[in-house]
């Protein structure tokens, strides 16, 4: 009845609208790959691992051989810095010392201490349209899903994914990120979306609000994932349009996300704090 | 014996897009893993080179943080495409390699703005990823022989590595 070349077109075409339907599915789910992402870390991380320590190695080897040559040099001028120093962190340590009883006395509550575990990066998102980390810790280090990533520059994203000893995390450049954010010094509130490329946009910042180039977006906590008060960048540019009761706002984000080589997983308040 | 050698190219390219690259630090200007997947589509046969896509398609969608299926169309439309080609036009000329280097990334990027509207990004969005497509189109045609020439050749030198380990152990052991 039917030839067979038209059961292979109608075959083909049922493939394809199956795999569209089912990558639409897909991709309106964030955690879609939960099988086979942890199989894929099993498979090819430890060689990303291996690859990156292995890099790491022979980088340290060469600066190190430029670095010893301008040692020498540097050796002296260092050491003369090193009496003048020591001598401002005498006065340093008086300050901090001044500065813990004074918060004692105002009763200011000292911000929680975090558990928090590092880990090196051992591989990045080939991808040209999402931005994931691959990190050496997993599951069997405490990390799992929805945990903070932070270096000391600032926030770096958050963990989609956990196998026993990998995981991948979400930079908050992808466009699938999000984090409740403040001005730090207006308290202007919105939320930090990833733009895709190198930049983040200040979402749903109050038209009103006054934001300025240079002002500082730290994380406000609200957003249950991460703690108040991290840094994330500062303002590179405002646009107030003629309409619409927000501004748009781009973000610079202060983590050098190029450079990464070891991040701190945030995996909780730290017992007894 | 083959389906696992280019299983283990797969591997390897994966490897160098996203631990080696990243560390020199170079993004790959456009998917290497297209020109494997060409590369597969014209070197093995149908069901084998089925077998190696699927596996390659898994792995870097595991490893990305694209919605899951997101390689995997990409690479097995342009394999069937290309086996289709073939079948059609009965020719494996360096054009034909040229043509199924730069439709692997076109199709890899229409894939991507397919799952961008899905997940509901907004027009500036959209227009980003059209100019990340374009930019990634140029740099294909500009170096998509290059890597396809480099894959070749790779693949020349562990097929020959493989073959002359396979000789000494048939001759060494009698295995």
């Amino acid at each position: 009845m039917f030839s067979r070349r038209m059961v292979l077109v109608v075959a083909v075409l049922g493939l394809l609208l199956l795999n569209i339907a089912a990558l639409t599915v897909s991709s309106s789910r964030p955690d879609s790959a939960e099988g086979a992402a942890p199989l894929a870390l099993h498979l090819t991380a430890p060689f990303q691992k291996g690859l990156t320590a292995t890099l790491g190695w022979i980088r340290s080897i060469w600066h190190g051989y430029f670095n010893l040559v301008t040692t020498a040099e540097e050796n002296e001028v260092l050491r003369s810095e090193v009496a003048q120093l020591r001598e401002q962190l005498n006065g340093y340590n008086e300050l901090k010392l001044l500065n813990g009883r004074m918060r004692s006395l105002l009763s200011f509550k000292e911000a929680k201490a975090r558990n928090m575990v590092a880990a090196m990066v051992t591989g990045k998102d080939a991808s040209l349209w999402y931005r994931t980390l691959i990190i050496d810790k997993g599951t069997e280090d405490g990390v799992a899903k929805g945990q903070p990533v932070v270096v000391p520059e600032g926030i770096v994203g958050q963990v989609i994914e956990a196998s026993g000893r990998y995981a991948k995390v979400l930079l908050i450049t992808d466009r699938n990120s999000s984090v409740d954010a403040l001005a730090q010094d207006t308290r202007a509130r919105g939320v930090l979306k990833g733009g895709g490329a190198a930049e983040c946009r200040f979402a749903y910042a109050n038209r009103n609000d006054t934001i300025k180039t240079g002002q500082r977006i730290v994380s406000s906590g609200l957003d249950g994932v991460f703690p108040k008060g991290f840094f994330i960048g500062t303002v590179s540019e405002v646009h107030k349009g003629v309409s619409g009761i927000f501004q748009e706002v781009a973000v610079t984000p202060s983590v050098p996300f190029d450079k990464l080589e070891e991040v701190l997983v945030v995996l909780g308040p730290e017992a007894g704090s | 014996m083959a389906v696992i050698g280019y299983i283990l190219a797969s591997i390897l390219l994966i490897l160098v897009q996203t631990a080696f690259l990243p560390q020199i630090p170079v993004r790959a200007p456009f998917d290497l893993m297209v020109v494997q997947v060409v590369y597969t589509a014209l070197a093995l046969p149908r069901l084998k080179g089925c077998g190696v896509i699927l596996v390659t398609g898994v792995l870097v969608d595991g490893l990305s943080g694209s919605p899951f299926g997101f390689y995997l169309t990409s690479y097995f439309w342009l394999f069937f495409s290309l086996q289709i080609a073939i079948q059609v036009l009965h020719v494996y000329s360096r054009v034909l390699i040229y043509v199924a280097v730069l439709v692997g990334i076109l199709l890899e990027n229409l894939v991507a703005l397919l799952a961008l509207s899905v997940s509901g990004v907004n027009a500036a969005t959209m227009v980003w990823a059209v100019e990340q497509g374009v930019e990634q189109l140029l740099w294909g045609a500009l170096l998509g022989p290059l890597v396809y020439v480099l894959l070749a050749v790779g693949y020349r030198i562990g097929g020959g590595l493989t073959r002359g380990i396979v000789c000494q152990l048939e001759g060494g052991d009698g295995v």
